[in-house]
C-alpha cells in the first residue's frame, strides 16, 4: 500500500483508502476518487508540484497533499 | 416557464444555452468558464421558455460562489434540464441523482457530447437509461446542434423522477445503472490522446509549455501589427484624415470647439497619436490602435481556450503560484485579465476562501495589464525598440512575484491546493469560434469606446479649467521627486481610473524622455485598476479587502516607480 505520491507514471492500482477529513471525502467521491476506485498515474511533477491521474476515463489534477492522503494497491 | 440549465462543470451548458436561447455567452473548454448565470428567452414552435445558464457544479453541496449560485437557481426552476458529459456517464450521474433525490422538480437529461462516445469506445443505452431514471434522455452534440430539437420537443415530455427514495449511497445505486446501461470497449489511443500526454509529463511539458507561450505572444503581436499597418492605417489615412482636416478649416484653428473635437495639429497636420482631439486621437486609438490587438489578443485565446490547454498550463505552473499564496487555476484570471481585466476579476470567483481571492485581486490588478494597455505600450515603446517594451513587461512580472511573494508571507492561512479535471483535447468548432470572438469584441466596443470618447473630453476640460494644474501640485513631490516625471504626468493618473489605453497615450504629448517613458508606462499599470475593474473588485472581494488592496497598490506603485528611474538610470537609458 502506497500513496499516489509514490506511484509511477502509466502505473495502475485501486484505492484502498482516503486519509482526510469529511469535506475532502465528499469533494474527492463527486470526482469520482473513492475506495474501490480503479485509477491511473499520468504524471506526477517533483518538488511539491501536483499529480495528474485518470479515474473512469476522466483525468484529474490534484496538489500533492491531497495526493499523499490516497492510499492505493498497485495492479 | 422557467428552465434550468445544470450539470457538472465543462459539459457544455453554455452551449446549449446558445444553441436554445440564440442568445450568446462564452464557451470554452475549460472547467469554470462560466461563474454567474445568464438569461435568455427560448421559442420554437409553440415551446416557450425563459432559460438560465448556470455554473457547473459536481454536487449540490457547493463549495466556490459560482457553485453557490447554481443551486440556488435550481430552487427557482419549473423544469430542470441536466447536461451530462456522455463519455463520463457514471461520475455526472451522481449530481441527477442528488438533483432527483434532494429537488425532485421535472428534469430531462441531456447526453452532450454524444460524438466524442464513438471514438471513446462508451456506448449508452438511451432507452434502458429512460427507464431507470423515469425521465426523458436525450443525446445532443450541441456544438453542431444535433439533438437540440429533440431536446426541444422533450421540454412537454419532462416529468419527476420516480427514483426519489433510493435507500443505498448514490454511487451503489449509480453502479447498478451504469452496468445495465453502458458498455465501455478498448480503444487505441487517437492522435489528440497522445498529445494530452507528452503535454502533461516532464520534462518536455514545460518545453512545450515555453514554446506555446511564445507562439502566443508572438502571434497577438504580429496579427495585430499587420493589421494595424496593412489595413487601418491606410483606411485612416486615405479617408478619414481628409474629412477630419476639412472639418478643422472650417472650425478654425484655436477656438474651442477646434480644441475639444480636432486638437492640436502638429505643422498643419493631424498626428493621431498626439492631438487629442475627441474625433481625432479618441477614435483612432480604440480603432486603429487597440481594436487590432483585441482581435488578435481573443483570436489566440479563444483557440488555447477551445482546444483545452489552460487547465494543463495551470498544472505546469502550480508550483509557482504555491508561492504566492495560490494554486494554478489562479492562472485562468490572470489570463483573461490580459485581456481585459473584467473577467478576470469575475474568474476570482472560482477561489473558495477569502485570502486567495484577495491575493488574486489584487495581484490582477497591480500586474496585469489589459489588452488595451499593452497596444498602447507596444505603440509607445516600439518606435524606440523591442527591448524597452519588454522592459515593462518585465518590470510587471517582477512585481506580480514579489507582491504575491509578500502577500502569502504575510496574510494569516494557508495556500489551498489545486483539484480539478483535466479536460480532454477538442479541435476547436469554427463558427462557435467566430462567436465567441465577435461577442467579446462587440463588449469591447460597446463598454471601452464610450469611455475612451469620455475620457478624451475630460482630458481637455480638466485641461481647461485647470484642474489637472491642482491636482499636478499636490501630488508634484512623488511625481517630480521619486518618478522624475512632469508633473503634467498626473493628467495620465486622473484619466487612467476610466482608460488604461487612453492614459498612456496621453504620455506621447509630453515629449518625456525614454526613460520617462518606460517609469510612466508601469506606473500606469501599477498604480490603479479602471474605473470597470474597480466596481468589479468591490462586488467580489468586499469594500474593506478592496481598500486594502488599494492601499497596497499606491504604495507599490509609488516604490516601483523610483526604483525601475534609478535602475534605468544605472544602466544609462
Amino acid at each position: 500500500m502506497i500513496s499516489l505520491l509514490q506511484l509511477n507514471p502509466n502505473q495502475a492500482g485501486k484505492i484502498v483508502a482516503i486519509k482526510g477529513g469529511r469535506g475532502l471525502i465528499i469533494r474527492f467521491n463527486n470526482l469520482g476518487i473513492r475506495e474501490g476506485a480503479k485509477i491511473k498515474k499520468v504524471a506526477g511533477y517533483s518538488r511539491g508540484g501536483p499529480v495528474v491521474i485518470s479515474v473512469n476515463g476522466t483525468q484529474l489534477a490534484l496538489g500533492k497533499g491531497m495526493a499523499s492522503k490516497i492510499l492505493v494497491e498497485v495492479q | 416557464m422557467k428552465v434550468v440549465l445544470t450539470g457538472n462543470p465543462n459539459v457544455g451548458k453554455s452551449v446549449v444555452f446558445n444553441r436554445l436561447t440564440g442568445a450568446r455567452v462564452i464557451a470554452s473548454n475549460y472547467p469554470g468558464t462560466t461563474v454567474s448565470f445568464a438569461k435568455g428567452k427560448m421559442h420554437f414552435f409553440n415551446i416557450k421558455a425563459e432559460v438560465i445558464d448556470t455554473p457547473g457544479s459536481y454536487s449540490l453541496e457547493p463549495s466556490t460562489k459560482a457553485e453557490q449560485v447554481a443551486i440556488d437557481l435550481i430552487d427557482e426552476a419549473d423544469l430542470v434540464i441536466d447536461v451530462i458529459d456522455a463519455t463520463n456517464l457514471e461520475r455526472n450521474l451522481y449530481l441527477t441523482l442528488e438533483l432527483i433525490r434532494k429537488k425532485n422538480k421535472p428534469l430531462i437529461v441531456v447526453l452532450n457530447m454524444w460524438d466524442e462516445t464513438k471514438h471513446k469506445g462508451v456506448d449508452i443505452d438511451i432507452k434502458k437509461l429512460e427507464d431507470f431514471l423515469g425521465v426523458p434522455v436525450v443525446a445532443t452534440c450541441a456544438l453542431s446542434g444535433e439533438g437540440i430539437k429533440d431536446l426541444v420537443f422533450a421540454i412537454n415530455k419532462a416529468k419527476k423522477s420516480h427514483l426519489k427514495d433510493l435507500k443505498e449511497p448514490l454511487w451503489i445505486e449509480i453502479g447498478k445503472i451504469i452496468e445495465k446501461v453502458q458498455k465501455l470497449t478498448h480503444r487505441h489511443h487517437s492522435f489528440l490522446n497522445v498529445l494530452e500526454e507528452i503535454s502533461i509529463r516532464p520534462p518536455f511539458c514545460f518545453f512545450i509549455a515555453a514554446g506555446i507561450i511564445f507562439l502566443s505572444f508572438s502571434l497577438v503581436r504580429f496579427v495585430g501589427e499587420s493589421l494595424i499597418n496593412y489595413l487601418f492605417d491606410p483606411l485612416f489615412n486615405n479617408f478619414y484624415t481628409p474629412v477630419v482636416m476639412q472639418l478643422s478649416s472650417i472650425l478654425g484653428e484655436g477656438t474651442f470647439l477646434h480644441n475639444l473635437l480636432i486638437g492640436n495639429l502638429l505643422e498643419g497636420s493631424i498626428d493621431y497619436g498626439v492631438s487629442f482631439g475627441v474625433i481625432t486621437t479618441g477614435v483612432y486609438v480604440p480603432l486603429a490602435m487597440v481594436f487590432p490587438y483585441i482581435f488578435s489578443f481573443y483570436l489566440v485565446l479563444g483557440f488555447l481556450e477551445d482546444w483545452g490547454y489552460l487547465p494543463r498550463l495551470a498544472i505546469l505552473g502550480d508550483r509557482v503560484f504555491h508561492k504566492l499564496g495560490l494554486h494554478g487555476y489562479a492562472i485562468v484570471p490572470m489570463i483573461l485579465g490580459l485581456g481585459c481585466n473584467v473577467p478576470g476579476a469575475l474568474a476570482t470567483r472560482l477561489f473558495e476562501e477569502r485570502r486567495e481571492k484577495f491575493i488574486a485581486a489584487t495581484l490582477l490588478a497591480v500586474a496585469v495589464p489589459c489588452m488595451a494597455q499593452t497596444a498602447m505600450i507596444i505603440n509607445l515603446l516600439g518606435r524606440y525598440g523591442g527591448q524597452y517594451i519588454f522592459i515593462v513587461f518585465f518590470s510587471l512580472f517582477l512585481v506580480w512575484f514579489s507582491l504575491g511573494k509578500l502577500m502569502n508571507f504575510f496574510a494569516k492561512g494557508e495556500s489551498p491546493e489545486i483539484l480539478i479535471e483535466v479536460p480532454p483535447y477538442r479541435r476547436p468548432h469554427f463558427t462557435s469560434a467566430a462567436k465567441k470572438i465577435w461577442l467579446r469584441i462587440s463588449s469591447f466596443f460597446k463598454e471601452a469606446i464610450p469611455l475612451v470618447l469620455l475620457g478624451i473630453l475630460v482630458v481637455n476640460l480638466l485641461n481647461f479649467f485647470g484642474i489637472i494644474d491642482f491636482f499636478a501640485n499636490i501630488f508634484s513631490p512623488v511625481i517630480t521627486k521619486i518618478w522624475q516625471l512632469p508633473k503634467e504626468a498626473i493628467g495620465a493618473l486622473v484619466v487612467g481610473f476610466l482608460r488604461k489605453d487612453v492614459a498612456v497615450g496621453m504620455l506621447r504629448p509630453l515629449g518625456l524622455s525614454l526613460r520617462q517613458l518606460i517609469v510612466g508606462a508601469t506606473i500606469l499599470g501599477v498604480y490603479f485598476p479602471c474605473m470597470a475593474t474597480f466596481i468589479v473588485l468591490v462586488k467580489e472581494i468586499g469594500i474593506k479587502d478592496m481598500i486594502k488592496s488599494i492601499l497596497i497598490m499606491l504604495f507599490t506603485a509609488t516604490i516601483v516607480g523610483g526604483l525601475l528611474n534609478y535602475i534605468l538610470k544605472l544602466f544609462g537609458i
